[in-house]
């Protein structure tokens, strides 16, 4: 039985809430101002509150009672929220309105409740909520469970309520034990180092810290550690036009109860929208430990089994207790939310073809052994009859360039096994060649000295701008960057073998898998950059062709990515071509229009001149179409048509696909026995008719943890959008990186991804 | 049915043939781009600005512009921070080369020649509300945005900048913290307010003007002087950095032997920018992805496509942007 980490609020469809309409006036009001006014009103008076749809400066507060004026102010603004007086209005779910803020009404309701009646804190968002203590603490850093909180409207079903947990990762010690003047030099060393290490520093990262002033607890970023500086040394501080002797008279002054002493220990962080660093008490700072960064014997820690989360949250609900929405709702439903059989949809894999004409069936039945069967030949299947095409002029030599650090053995081991890799992989011979080097400049000299244009496989160095400079000299190479530390470690396995975990005996056979498994992943990277195609699926459901359009997380870059899948008749049958470009307007969240309208273009004319105009296409936006960007793509798509890449009568479709979808909506199957697994990939839920939210990866290649569904919004320009979703589950199917297991996004969202993060990975981001 | 696309009446521009790389490398698209830190701040700060600045002001690109008149006009405008951080670096720059001649400038003359510079400013701006034109004369007195724009608060404005200037100038005059600097860039070493014009391992061409530098037993000091407080970049100063680079290319020096310092006149505090050969590296990197970034924008900038140039839309930078007049967007969010 299909079930989702959803609860519906009672009762249902017939849900009505009582709002009241406040205006709000202040100087220079904006919509983060109101929005900020609806997050003070919550938190203060407990009362859920929303912006007004379609009247300016006015909010929606959840009460059928008057409310009293309320003056909020903060360091740069002020506001005053006041009753309208007109009649209490009445938002149910059979309008618009309705449908549209009563999720949203519900979810700071639930949060108001939450800060009112549990421990948890909240960092940034109100969304995310942490338990008070540690789940356990390891290596120096404590785990900590979390919780996100979304909100839903179901057709025909209510508003559901969405809650998701985690695990997020802080120091266990605060900035006052790794900046501790007291301490002997040697002892400061490993401190610091230690410090460096969580925060990722040397790879160019700011360090996200937690600041916990006693009344809440804030993001930050690392500056210096201003050694010996104290709260009460820190000289004069400015702050919402008044003075202050020092930080310590600061505090006290502001913030009596804080815990400090005049010689506590002080840092300089910096707070986002202020342009300056502060000085903060070290002893109330933390490292935010990323996920990514955590030490290879915690990597799993944050997995957690479909059961495992189930659990908990059923322990969750339990805590919030029958009426967790207070007087807004008469309650919750008490058991997660499964949707009928006419919402949920399976899609099959499709076939894949492979090298020499081969081909990998659909799986005979939905079943978790077929589905496995299917994944093991996919890899069995590439390695036996190669990939599904190689450009015949391909280049044969690769170099492998490595810092002379790394030492030759290492270097030449990789080289020839992974030669011998992608001989396996094209059928073609293949031959490396090494380049050691000192620094990036000389092993780019070297490189230009033998070929102008090749493959590279790079094994960076530690020079901070590395990457971006082997990217930059080397135009027109394909380059694999490897991080030498990366190579260090598994060429280690192999050495010596992988330790058990009692950490008395080494294994060498698990040395050698893990070895040839590095190998192996580095090689499909490679064939990619080569532009081979691996495998491929036949159609991308009803689609011709996928358009991917997606915005790298510091929006300093965007990609496009077409995928052509159709048969062979058509030229060309098959292509995956990508393009990043520059978003130079990063403060703006939306790409330009006309800048748009120019890269899609200009990533057609990349196609071969002899090409069949695209009779039918699915857009997808990575994220959501902000602002100006449908016109953008409307005048592409004149132009598309206008220069024959796209027939004039071609069906054109576009969605919002949601990686990263707030709702944190989660999918298992119960069996008989109440244990939830995941359920098998292609598995989804029509929401309605404009959503759907569905699991390429689950059951049975996602054995620890659960499954993290895509979200798929058709807005009004998709005239079918399981459509969509069969092309995106397509799209999935190559999972060329990783052939044994299935892969979360449609393989031009993934590209896009990855265009988006190398170039971000060549950003220098310290100097401004 | 195949057929190809180049039959069609209008290919797309910029065509890339399948398989070929782009013959145009990145290094040489960087190549007629002049960086200089003003210039990437701009850039930073609003898109729309910089392409009046740069490209819609500019009387020799941008030809296809309609408003070319209006936006050249509007660039000479200046806001209170520009021009009093313009005649602070003139006070000084003067003070330092007469004294390289032995002629010593007290501190009143200096107060009295920088008030008399901001003052006729003033006067000239309050008496040029609504029929000012912008003239080539080197020494007319600047328009004043605050004025411009008629901001009923721009006398009181100015005038507490006049006064940061004076207390600046005094400051630089009198407290014991910048006697090094007095001193050291009187001597007949010393640069003052000096033009870069660099290519420091870079395709790009790096821009800019050192307000002092000078050179005692193989160390090399560089100063830059701000009217304000301290922004708090200190380390992260890409523009120091990029002093440190022309040190070392045009001085022969070694990074770690060059001391950068701000100079903060608001705040009274010295901030020093340590400067070693990794940062330089970082600094060259960021200095070319800066200017491809550059690069980029640089075909529609000339063929003044201004929407390729997305508005910042942010109130406190829309208020004191030059361009107010012209920018649609700008003056909604100011007059919202």
């Amino acid at each position: 039985m299909l079930e989702t980490n959803i609860r519906i609020i009672q009762p249902g469809m017939n849900l009505y809430v009582w709002v009241r309409q406040a205006t709000v006036t202040g100087p220079n009001l904006t919509t983060e101002l109101i929005e900020k006014s609806c997050g003070v009103i919550r938190s203060r008076y407990h009362l859920a509150a929303v912006a007004h749809p379609k009247m300016p400066n006015t909010i929606l507060i959840a009460s059928y009672h008057q409310i009293n004026p309320v003056h909020l102010d903060g360091e740069d603004w002020e506001l005053d929220v006041t009753d309208s007086l007109k009649p209490s209005e009445k938002l149910t779910l059979l309008d618009e309105d309705g449908m549209r803020l009563i999720p949203k009404l519900a979810e700071r309701a639930l949060l108001a409740q939450i800060a009112t009646s549990s421990s948890l804190w909240t960092m940034d968002s109100p969304r995310i909520l942490y338990e008070a203590k540690p789940i356990f603490i390891e290596n120096g850093i404590a785990a900590y469970r979390r919780y996100e909180i979304g909100s839903i409207f179901i057709k025909n079903v209510g508003i559901g309520i969405v809650i998701d947990t985690g695990v997020a990762f802080f120091s266990k010690e605060s900035l006052a034990y790794y900046f501790d003047s007291k301490s002997d030099a040697t002892e400061r060393v490993l401190r610091e180092r230690k410090f460096m290490q969580l925060i990722r520093r040397q790879d160019g990262q700011k360090g996200t810290l937690i600041y916990d002033n006693g009344r809440k607890k804030t993001k930050c970023y690392f500056v210096s550690p201003s050694y010996g500086m104290t709260c009460a040394t820190t000289g004069t501080l400015r702050i919402k036009n008044q003075s202050y002797d020092s930080l310590f008279d600061y505090y006290k002054a502001t913030n009596p109860n804080i815990l400090i002493e005049k010689d506590t220990p002080a840092i300089r962080v910096s707070f986002q929208n202020m342009d300056r660093p502060q000085p903060v008490a070290a002893d109330h700072v933390w490292v935010r430990v990323m996920n990514e960064y955590l030490p290879n014997s915690m990597r799993d820690i944050d997995k957690i089994t479909p059961n495992d989360k189930r659990n908990i949250l059923i322990n969750f609900w339990g805590i919030l207790g029958p009426k967790p929405l207070g007087q807004m709702a008469p309650g919750i439903e008490k058991q997660f939310w499964r949707p009928s059989k006419d919402q949920i949809f399976q899609f099959p894999i499709p076939k894949l073809d492979f090298g020499a004409d081969n081909v990998l069936a659909t799986p005979k039945e939905f079943s978790n052994p077929a589905y496995s069967d299917h994944f093991r030949n996919r890899s069995q299947m590439l390695r036996k009859f190669g990939c599904y095409q190689v450009p015949p002029n391909i280049c044969r030599t690769f170099y492998c360039a490595y810092p002379k650090t790394l030492g030759e053995d290492a270097a030449k081991t990789l080289a020839v096994d992974l030669a011998s890799e992608l001989q396996k992989l094209t059928k073609k011979p293949m031959v490396s060649q090494l380049v050691s080097y000192d620094n990036i400049s000389e092993a780019i000299e070297q490189l230009r000295d033998l070929d102008q244009n090749g493959m590279v496989v790079f094994v960076l160095n530690e020079e901070p701008s590395a990457y971006y400079e082997a990217e930059f000299q080397l135009p027109g190479w394909r380059i694999k960057r490897i991080n030498k530390s990366t190579v260090e470690e598994h060429f280690l396995y192999l050495q010596s073998g992988v330790k058990d975990k009692s950490n008395k005996s080494s294994s060498m056979e698990t040395g050698r898998r893990r070895w040839s498994g590095f190998v192996s992943m580095t090689a499909l990277d490679v064939i990619q950059l080569l532009d081979v195609t691996p495998y491929r699926v036949d159609s991308l459901g009803p689609y011709e062709s996928n358009l991917i359009i997606d915005v790298g997380h510091d929006r300093r870059f965007f990609a496009v990515s077409l995928l052509i899948s159709r048969p062979n008749i058509k030229t060309p049958g098959f292509r995956i071509i990508s393009h990043t470009q520059h978003k130079v307007d990063h403060k703006e969240e939306a790409i330009n229009p006309v800048i748009l309208m120019d890269e899609i273009t200009a990533l057609f004319t990349r196609l071969p001149k002899k090409f069949d105009p695209l009779t039918s296409l699915l857009i997808i936006r990575d994220g959501k179409f902000v602002k100006q960007e449908p016109d953008g793509l409307n005048n592409a798509l004149l132009k598309l048509k206008a220069t024959g890449y796209i027939s004039q009568d071609a069906r054109i479709d576009w969605v919002e696909v949601r990686k990263d979808t707030q709702k944190v909506i989660r999918l298992w199957d119960v069996n008989e026995t109440s244990i939830a697994h995941n359920p098998l990939m292609g598995t989804g839920i029509k929401l309605d008719d404009e959503m759907v939210i569905m699991v390429n990866t689950g059951a049975p290649t996602l054995p620890q943890a659960t499954a993290d569904p895509i979200l798929i919004v058709a807005n009004g320009h998709c005239c079918n959008v399981l459509d969509a979703a069969q092309a995106n589950f397509s799209g999935a199917q190559m999972n060329w990186s990783s052939p044994r297991v299935a892969q979360r996004l449609h393989i031009g969202m993934k590209r896009t991804d990855e265009d988006l993060k190398s170039r971000s990975a060549q950003e220098v981001r310290r100097l401004r | 049915m195949s057929h190809q696309l180049s039959f069609f009446d209008s290919p797309p521009a910029n065509e890339v043939q399948e398989g070929n790389v782009d013959q145009t490398t990145r290094a040489e698209r960087i190549s007629k781009i002049s960086w200089s830190y003003s210039r990437r701040a701009v850039m930073e700060k609003c898109l729309r600005n910089y392409y009046y600045e740069y490209y819609g002001g500019n009387k020799r690109t941008a030809t296809q512009e309609a408003n070319k008149q209006l936006i050249s006009q509007l660039k000479q405008l200046k806001n209170r921070y520009a021009r009093t951080g313009e005649i602070l670096h003139l006070v000084i720059s003067t003070y330092l080369r007469k004294a390289k001649q032995g002629i010593i400038w007290d501190e009143n003359r200096l107060v009295s020649w920088a008030k008399d510079l901001f003052s006729k400013d003033i006067s000239f701006s309050q008496s040029s509300i609504g029929n000012w034109k912008p003239t080539n004369e080197k020494y007319s007195p600047s328009m004043l945005s605050e004025f411009y724009y008629q901001d009923p608060t721009a006398l009181s404005k100015c005038l507490f900048s006049q006064d940061r200037l004076v207390a600046a100038i005094a400051s630089f005059m009198n407290d014991p913290l910048y006697s090094e600097f007095r001193q050291k860039g009187s001597q007949g070493n010393s640069t003052i307010e000096g033009f870069i014009k660099i290519r420091p391992h870079t395709p790009c061409l790096v821009d800019g003007r050192v307000d002092l530098a000078y050179i005692e037993d193989s160390k090399v000091t560089i100063v830059d002087w701000k009217l304000g407080n301290e922004d708090g970049i200190g380390d992260d100063s890409l523009q120091l950095a990029a002093y440190g680079l022309w040190a070392v290319e045009s001085l022969k020096c070694r990074a770690e032997s060059i001391r950068i310092c701000k100079v903060h006149f608001s705040s009274q505090k010295i901030v020093n920018f340590e400067c070693n050969s990794q940062v330089l590296h970082l600094a060259r990197a960021r200095i070319m992805q800066d200017a491809e970034r550059m690069a980029f924008l640089e075909g529609y900038g000339k063929n003044a496509c201004v929407e390729a140039f997305t508005p910042c839309k942010q109130t406190a930078i829309c208020q004191q942007c030059s361009f107010l007049a012209i920018c649609d967007d700008s003056k909604e969010i100011t007059y919202a």
